[in-house]
């Protein structure tokens, strides 16, 4: 089991060695692209507070040829005692180990997280995500939603290298955790929320 | 295959007021002078000619064309010889223009495209024509220029305007993602780069 000491955000048993060789074999071995989700991975208080502390946060709306949704600013930096103990977390040296023995990647520690609102008519189109350093994508969800709310992420199948259709699509459920490995393969969406349902997220990457 | 139209037959294509000299002239000196080197031409042909371009467009063929990391829409191509168009279009932009080959675009919900540098375009002047009347901006589909630095010109929708745009280094094009709100409504447009 791994230990974790700022750990009070998730259930522990996603710690026990057992289920850390069976995430890691489910990451390796998903299609279209390595990727893990990991349902109520979130405690459902810790869920709550988390939302209590975004409502106090600032939302831009931003919107290029790519997306439109709106987003705070990098949260590694909030004030708020409730991100901060998160993001801190979030890059602890525990959670690092927690992620590298799922992905077997190399992560250097550094994080990005920000807090995302996708409310009716946002989107955000295909792209791959590939930055220099990222590593690992990664979206927690804090709300549900349905179907027919729309807001589902979308991973797309490629063809030599070329993304073709969608493969896997993940309807956001509260206390969800999805993460995959950024490479040229990692094409991915959020596609469009179809009703006034917000689509509410906690997402970054993990770089190496 | 492209369909062709020559100059209409029994009917006045142009607008009448961009052929008088004193408009000619005006639009050209914005078109060269501007900050953001465009002119938009509202109520460009006269209405007997629009309706018939609209329909000529509406019945093209028009094919699903999908790279999902920059663009899907249904496309068909336009080829207009008339003189009338291409004297105005060449005094306009100072160059020597005999036809213009136009992709047709018939955009509906879930169409977009996006800026991608494996599809960069070369400098040129983009000619667009809007063939669809009762578009809602809020919809989505607009054409949008953009230096890539965060400033963007969308040309906003009218039916029946030309816009002229010097496409210069660094700007590149995109059409605004169209949202559910156009249900099964579908925006025609042509754009040509001469």
């Amino acid at each position: 089991m791994i230990k974790m000491s700022q750990n009070n955000w998730i259930n522990a048993e996603y710690l026990l060695v057992e289920n850390i060789k069976k995430f890691n074999s489910a990451f390796v071995n998903n299609k279209p692209f390595s990727y893990l989700e990991i349902p109520h991975f979130l405690k459902q208080e810790k869920i709550i507070q988390l939302l209590q502390a975004l409502g106090e946060q600032e939302f831009s709306p931003h919107q290029s040829d790519l997306f439109q949704f709106s987003q705070t600013y990098d949260l590694l930096h909030s004030d708020d005692p409730v991100l901060k103990e998160f993001a801190a977390w979030l890059s602890s040296s525990e959670m690092l180990q927690f992620m590298h023995k799922i992905t077997r990647l190399k992560l250097s520690g550094k994080i990005d997280l920000f807090g995302s609102i996708y409310q009716d008519t946002d989107y955000l189109l295909p792209h791959d995500d590939q930055v220099p350093g990222r590593k690992i994508a990664f979206m927690l969800y804090l709300n549900d939603l349905e179907e027919q709310d729309g807001g589902a992420l979308a991973l797309y199948v490629s063809k030599n290298k070329t993304p073709t259709k969608v493969m896997k699509r993940f309807i956001p459920k509260a206390g969800s955790l999805i993460f995959f490995e950024v490479s040229a393969l990692s094409t991915h969406m959020v596609e469009e929320v179809l009703t006034d349902t917000q689509r509410i997220t906690l997402s970054g990457w993990y770089y190496g | 295959m492209v369909d062709k139209i020559m100059g209409a037959k029994n009917v006045f294509e142009l607008n009448p007021i961009y052929l008088k000299e004193e408009t000619k002239q005006k639009v050209r000196k914005l078109f060269l002078h501007s900050d953001f080197p465009a002119v938009i031409l509202k109520d460009f042909l006269t209405a007997e000619y629009y309706s018939q371009l609209q329909n000529k467009v509406s019945s093209l063929d028009f094919k699903r064309d999908t790279v999902v990391l920059h663009h899907a829409y249904a496309v068909s191509q336009i080829k207009i010889t008339s003189k009338e168009w291409c004297e105005l279009l060449s005094f306009i932009t100072k160059k020597k223009i005999e036809e213009i080959t136009f992709t047709a675009y018939c955009v509906g919900w879930k169409d977009y495209q996006i800026l991608n540098d494996k599809y960069l375009e070369k400098p040129g002047r983009d000619i667009v024509i809007d063939l669809t009347d009762d578009w809602n901006v809020d919809w989505g589909g607009v054409v949008t220029f953009t230096n890539g630095r965060g400033t963007i010109y969308p040309i906003s929708p009218a039916g029946n305007s030309l816009a002229i745009v010097d496409r210069k280094k660094g700007l590149q094009k995109y059409i605004q993602y169209v949202n559910h709100y156009a249900e099964e409504k579908k925006r025609l447009f042509l754009i040509a780069s001469i």
